[in-house]
């Protein structure tokens, strides 16, 4: 359990810079197609109600028809729960020191992982597509020398400033460790002589 | 062949035992996971309300409905149900 301000396994002098989410456009759509899902019964309602009424008057078809509307609706709100739920808790956290992914999966699935920064070769971003283009969302790919496992930033917004951001955060994050090495540097060599 | 209406309130209530599961699974969620900020609080009150709210509208057309009346399934009658 964290808050912005706590991070899992904070290092010393760590800081966050960014939290990143998918793009606000990727709810919108889910929230139409949930709004959509919504309407859909009360059309049906409607026009079954002006062109069979006699339906209405069979108890066993009403009591079907209800309670088949009650389990649509309460399942509908559940999955558009579970979807904010994917949407919300799916983050990307830029410090000055790593980038920590965290990502839903799923009712009962969930992985955290970390990336130092200084091991980080490469940024990429990737835009395609009408929206994405226009709207200016994308992923953004973070890749090691090392270990296979590479970061996807997926439909972040604006990638092109977070590729930057993260640019800059590894030239500073390299100078600091060199800037270390060397005060170890010096502090072995005093301790030899002396 | 008859069968009591009420069987189909008892699938009903079923479903709404794992209904209450998952939204339970999908609040520890939230409430375990997420940052503590307004949007997660709100995100909360939201579903609480919505689901409450879709709960007491399916409450006021269940309770008109007769539970204890009997079905009749006729197969020789063009399978008919009433």
């Amino acid at each position: 359990m964290f808050s912005k301000f706590k991070l899992p396994n904070q290092l010393p002098g760590e800081n966050p810079v960014k939290i990143l989410r998918r793009d606000l456009f990727i709810l919108f759509k889910k929230v139409v197609l949930v709004f959509l899902m919504l309407l859909a019964p009360v059309l049906i309602y409607v026009f079954l109600i002006n062109v069979f009424p006699v339906i209405w008057e069979n108890q066993f078809l009403y009591a079907v028809l209800v309670l088949a509307g009650s389990v649509y609706f309460l399942s509908v709100w559940l999955f558009a729960f579970f979807y904010f739920i994917d949407y919300y808790l799916d983050v990307w956290i830029v410090t000055n020191r790593r980038i920590i992914s965290i990502e839903q999966k799923g009712f009962f699935s969930r992985t955290v992982s970390e990336l130092k920064l200084f091991r980080i070769q490469d940024v990429t971003v990737d835009t395609e597509g009408v929206f994405p283009t226009l709207l200016n969302y994308g992923s953004v790919y973070v890749q090691t020398a090392g270990s296979k496992r590479n970061f996807h930033f997926e439909q972040v917004p604006d990638p092109e400033n977070i590729k930057d951001e993260i640019i800059n955060l590894i030239r500073k994050d390299r100078k600091r460790k060199e800037i270390e090495k060397e005060k170890l540097k010096t502090q072995s060599n005093t301790s030899i002589i002396k | 062949m008859s069968i009591s209406l009420s069987v189909l309130l008892y699938i009903y209530f079923t479903f709404l035992f794992f209904w209450a599961i998952f939204s339970l699974v999908a609040l520890y969620h939230m409430i375990k996971f997420s940052f503590k900020s307004f949007t997660s609080f709100l995100s909360i009150i939201v579903y609480l309300s919505g689901s409450l709210g879709i709960l007491a509208v399916s409450y006021f057309f269940i309770s008109q409905i007769d539970w204890s009346r009997e079905i009749f399934f006729s197969i020789f009658n063009s399978g008919s149900i009433y």
